[in-house]
Order: C-alpha cells, then structure tokens, then sequence
C-alpha cells in the first residue's frame, strides 16, 4: 500500500480524499493556490504546498508544478479528484514517467474514452448500445443533410470533443439544420478548439442514468449499481440518486453487462463511471460516455452498496484485488445527494461567491456532509461553485425523500447565498416525489411550477421584515438623538441603557 | 410606527409596536399578532408568533429593501414608513430618472455586448461578467440608452461595482 499520496484537487474532493487516507493509514499532501491558503483541504491534510497563482491553468491545472511537489514530497501516488487533471491523459502519463501512480485508469482508457467518436467506435465493437447514429464526424453540409435524412427529425448535433452538457443542439426540423450545424461547429470551435460535429437520435423523455464500475489490474471488474442524475439545470447535474426510481433488477442487471463490455473495451482498472441515456418513455438504454474518474455523486452508491468507492480506488491502483465480488454487490435502501452550491437560485443561479459567516451543518439519522467549507471560509470567484454535498439516506425513497426535506430545513449558509433552498423546493414538487421527471424536467416544468408555488409564510416574512425595519429605525434615532443631546455621551452606551434586550 | 409593506407588488399596511423586551404587537392587514422576536446571529432571527416557531433569514439588502428566507422559500419585502412614503408621492415620484447597473458578484468582464450610446431594450444583454467559471449575462431593467460605459473587458469588478448607467427611454 502507498505510504504518502497527494491530492491534486481542492474543495469537498479533496477533503473526501483525504478522509480515505486517512482511514486507510496513508499520509496526504494537499496543494493550494494562493487563493486557497485557507482552503478545508489545506488544513485537514498532513503536508501543503502551494502550487501558484489562483487561475486554474496556472495552479491546479499545471502538470509541471504539481509533479514537481510531488518528486519533493516524495509521494507514491497523485489522486487527481474530479475535473481539472483527472482525464488528462498525458498527464496520467507524466506521472508514470516520473515513477508515480495515478490514481485511475490507464492512460490510453482515458484518452479513448475521453473522445465521444473514438469512444463510440471502441465501445460498438463491444456491442454497448449506441444511440442510433454516426460514428464519424461530418464532413460537410451536404453530408450533413444526408445523415439527417437516414435519422429523421428531432435529432442532436454534438461537438465530437464536447462534454460537460456543452457543444450540443436539438434540431426540430430540417429548415433549421443548417444553420444549427454551422452553429454548433462554431461553438465546438471556440470551446473545446476542434470543431469536429456529429449526429444523432433525439432520444424522447431522456434520462440520464449511469452505471458505476471497478475494475482491477488483475482482469477483474464489477458494475456497483445504477445513480439517476436527471435532475439537471442547464445540463449540469444538481440532484443524484440510487437506485434510480424507473430502473428493476433485470434492466439494472442488462445496464450492468453493457457497462462492463463499455469498460472492458478500454482494459479499465480503475473506478469509473458509465453514463447512459434512457427513454423514460421505452426504458431503451444507450451509451453515452464513460467518465474515467470518481463522479461528484459517487457517495450515493457509497449509501446503499456499503462500499468507499474512494478506498477501493486507492487499493486498486496500488496493485490489490477487488475486495468484492459481483454477487456481494447489493442495494439496499435509498440514497439522494444535492449538490450546494456558491449559486443564488432566485436569480437565475448567479454565482454569490464570498465569505460564509455562519454555518449550520444538518445532523441527526441517515446525514453525509461532504463539504470544503467552513464558517470563516471565503468562497473564491476562481472556481467550481460547488460548496458542499448533502448526502441522506433512508430505508426507501419515500424516507429519503422525507429526511432531506428535514435536513435542508436544517441548514444554514450566511453571509452568501446557496442553492439550499432550490433544493427544498424540488423535495416537495410532485413530480420529482413520484419520479416522474426527465433531464428537461427543472428547466422547464419545475421552473413554471415554482414560480407559482403555493407560499403560505408570506405574512411571516412580512411580519419579520416590519420588526428588523422598526428595529433599525429605533436605532438610527436613539443615534442621532444621541448626537444631537448626548455632547460626547456614547450612543452604544445609552442604547443599552433605554433596555436590557438590545441583544433581542 | 407605521408601514407600507410592499411584496409581489401588492401594498399592505404594517403597524409595529414594542410591547415588552423583545416583544412586538404587528397589524398586518387589520390582522393583529403578538410577536416574540430574538435575534440568534446576525441577520438570523427565531421568531414566535401565537406559539408558532419560525427560523427567519432577513437581510437588508438595499435601502427599505429585505430579501427573507423562511422555511427554505424566499421573499423580497420592501418595508416604508408610511409618512416618507406618502411624501414621496407627494413629490411626485415615478420619475425614476438614470439606473445605475451595478455588478451582482465579484468577477470579470467578458465582453460588452453594448457600448456608450447604444439604445438597449428591457432584457436586452448589457455585458457579460465572468466568474467561477461560469458567464454571466447582465440585462437591461429597462428600455433606454446606456449613457456611460464604465465596464472594461478583461478588468476586475467587485460587488455592487458600477458598470453603466441607463437613461429610460422617454414616452
């Protein structure tokens, strides 16, 4: 087992990766930018080093720089967490040239898997499902006709190096193809810098479902169970769950097998994440992507299967078998994560970054906190707005359901605003309590919904506002009568004399 | 004292009275309720009206002007004391003259989408402001010209910073 790993990530991962260190007996080093001299990770973990300035590209994002901490630190392994170097395929191969494991796949797993063509093509021949399409790019307009002709309409154009829900268009009809096709190419351009288009099936009622699995170095590999992540703004995830509420045992066992022939493509050895799309309207299933990293939602799995994902990472890269077998791999009860975010839900999810002065972290029965923050911390303008997760569990969704309403009404923020109460909201809508919702669901029928909610505490609200305004006002005259009589008396002094409750 | 409580556009009459340390008498709407108001933190409140436990968020957000977060649903509530209300009127409010547009967040900007001189409609896109990583787009409130540009792409601006001012269309 590694004796010293560095994590080179920041906020609520890398905490969560040093947790698993740190039960697992292995030291952890964090690196920091500038700006993250406070950061959660930077204090929990045995050794810090900063790795620059606060802009990604020049810090965490920086190959160089990380590498270099980790050759002075001495370390055995680099964990990378999610987002910035984590399907860095050169990366992950800068690590083995200096004699470091990487803590995920293999290097050639991730640069397959981390192109939609290349990885549609690897994973056909394995015979994973694909959304009815092409397996090259466009090559021209009237190539692009032709396609869109064989699929029928609606029908997706996706940027070939897109990801991240970017780079991709629904076309309704054909008069609108062209100019969506120019469009989406010039986007893919400036995004991801390869404007290479193609086409496909628009899938009706779209779920997004995915399929965790581990693979080992020894040929082993297991499917861990589905999460349901159709609770999507924007085509960013907000709201994760396991089981999901349309998947039985026959379909979880034919998207397991679909996912380990995904993975298998690829000789995959690592923890990893197979993302299908699924017509809520014919349960079809077709493969979508494969992320060759831990997943922001993995805890979810971690609920209802009894397995650190994380530790079962760490173990695995460094050369120990699968401590489970399929047959052990069993859901039990109901898991649901809501993503918290530095974001203000009431206007339009505007980052609110800033400095959290007071925090009150939900407690009690079937409660994960998985947070980066603290009362104190200033959340930076420099990266992902995602805070914290909140993380429940109970027996059946219902319970879950119920428990995170219960723990939601429990959390506090100040000092910034966050996308609590977007998530409270979504605990009570009808819809998302009786699972009937797709990844279009909170765009646009929850948004309707909630604009017209039902709001029975409006004269509380107005109630508490008229006393602060009274309160205020007493304040702002006990002061300037204070100026204009006091002569050098101190007003604090003689607002606590006028009553013994000023605290109140 | 007395107020005019403005939410979802809609006046109500408030009238607060102290009646006892930390205890208020509040007339909603001819609707009385006795209040017993604690301040736990800053700008959290536990409020008990006829034994009902609330846990209430209210911060000032501008002048009057309350943005409360109560049982995770939100509300913005302008609070007026009645006399400087009605003197308002008086003076003939509504001329709102220039709008200031000022930053939400600390970020940079993007790009600007108009230029001192341009007229813009209501909702049209002023700027775009960059931060976490993601776009913003700030828009007009209202129909008019942008009088002055103080924005600069690719510099920093904190909250609340100025970034145009906007003179209303004239009908």
């Amino acid at each position: 087992m590694f004796k010293k790993i560095l994590i080179a990530n920041r906020g609520e991962i890398a905490v969560r990766v040093v947790r698993a260190c740190k039960e697992l007996g292995i030291a952890t080093v964090a690196v920091y930018s500038d700006v993250d001299r406070a950061g959660l990770h930077v204090r929990v973990a045995d050794e810090a080093y900063c790795i620059g300035p606060a802009p990604a590209r020049q810090s965490y994002l920086n190959p160089d720089k990380i590498i270099e901490v980790a050759r002075k630190a001495k370390v055995d392994a680099i964990h990378p967490g999610y987002g910035f170097l984590s399907e860095n395929a050169d990366f992950a191969e800068l690590c083995i040239k200096n004699e470091i494991v990487f803590i995920g796949p293999n290097p050639q797993a991730i640069r397959i898997m981390g192109n939609k063509t290349t990885s549609r093509v690897a994973v056909a021949e394995m015979n994973v499902p694909l959304v009815p399409g092409m397996k090259e790019n466009l090559r021209n307009e009237k190539h692009c006709q032709e396609w869109a002709d064989k699929i029928g309409y609606p029908l997706m154009l996706k940027a070939a190096a897109g990801g991240g829900g970017k780079g991709m268009r629904k076309v309704d009809g054909p008069d609108k193809l062209m100019d969506a096709f120019r469009a989406t190419k010039s986007e893919a351009l400036k995004s991801f810098n390869d404007d290479a288009v193609y086409m496909e099936r628009y899938i009706e009622n779209p779920r997004h479902i995915e399929i965790q699995i581990l693979g080992d170095k020894h040929g082993n590999m297991i499917h861990v169970g589905e999460r349901e992540c159709s609770i999507q703004r924007r085509h960013q995830k907000l709201i994760e769950e396991a089981p999901s509420p349309i998947v039985d045992d026959p379909m979880r066992q034919r998207m397991g097998e679909a996912a380990l022939k995904a993975a298998r493509a690829v000789d995959y050895d690592s923890a990893g994440t197979v993302e299908f799309i699924v017509s809520g309207t014919t349960k079809e299933f077709f493969f979508l992507e494969m992320n060759t990293r831990l997943q922001v939602e993995h805890p979810v799995t971690e609920m209802v299967t009894g397995i650190d994902l994380c530790k079962e990472m760490i173990r695995i890269a460094a050369g120990e078998k699968l401590s489970i077998q399929q047959e052990d791999v069993q859901m039990r009860g109901h898991a649901i994560e809501c993503r918290i975010s530095a974001e203000d839900p009431d206007n339009d999810f505007l980052p609110t970054p800033g400095k959290i002065v007071g925090l009150r972290i939900p407690g009690g029965p079937g409660i994960r906190d998985e947070s980066g923050m603290y009362e104190g911390f200033e959340v930076p303008i420099h990266y992902d707005p995602l805070i914290s997760k909140l993380v429940v569990y109970g027996q059946d969704r219902q319970n879950a359901i119920a428990r995170c309403r219960r723990a939601l009404s429990e959390y506090i923020v100040k000092g910034i605003k966050t996308t609590i109460p977007f998530h409270a909201r979504v605990m009570l809508n009808e819809h998302f309590i009786n699972g009937d919702f797709d990844t279009n669901f909170i765009d646009n029928r929850f948004n309707m919904e909630d604009a017209e909610r039902e709001r029975p505490h409006e004269k509380v609200a107005v109630i508490g506002a008229a006393i602060k305004a009274f309160r205020l006002d007493q304040k702002k005259s006990r002061t300037s009568l204070a100026a204009k009589e006091g002569g050098g008396m101190n007003p604090w002094k003689l607002s606590g004399r006028i009553g013994s409750h000023t605290n109140r | 004292m007395n107020y005019v409580a403005t939410f979802k556009g809609e006046d109500v009459r408030v009238k607060v009275e102290e009646s006892g340390p930390g205890l208020y008498r509040v007339r909603v709407d001819g609707e009385e309720f006795e209040v017993d108001f604690f301040s736990v933190q800053e700008n959290i409140y536990s409020l008990i009206i006829d034994h009902h436990s609330y846990e209430v968020d209210i911060d000032e957000v501008g002048r009057d002007q309350y943005s409360v977060l109560l049982k995770n649903d939100h509300f913005d509530v302008k609070i007026v004391d009645e006399k400087k209300k009605k003197l308002a009127e008086k003076l003939g409010a509504g001329a709102s003259g220039r709008q200031e547009i000022k930053s939400p967040m600390a970020g940079n900007i993007w790009k600007l989408m108009k230029n001192q001189g341009d007229s813009v409609k209501e909702g049209e896109v002023l700027l775009i402001l960059e931060a976490m990583k993601m776009e913003n787009e700030i828009r007009s409130p209202i129909e008019g010209v942008v009088t002055s540009m103080a924005a600069v792409e690719g510099s920093a601006v904190s909250a609340g910073a100025l970034l145009c001012l906007l003179n209303p269309v004239e009908n």
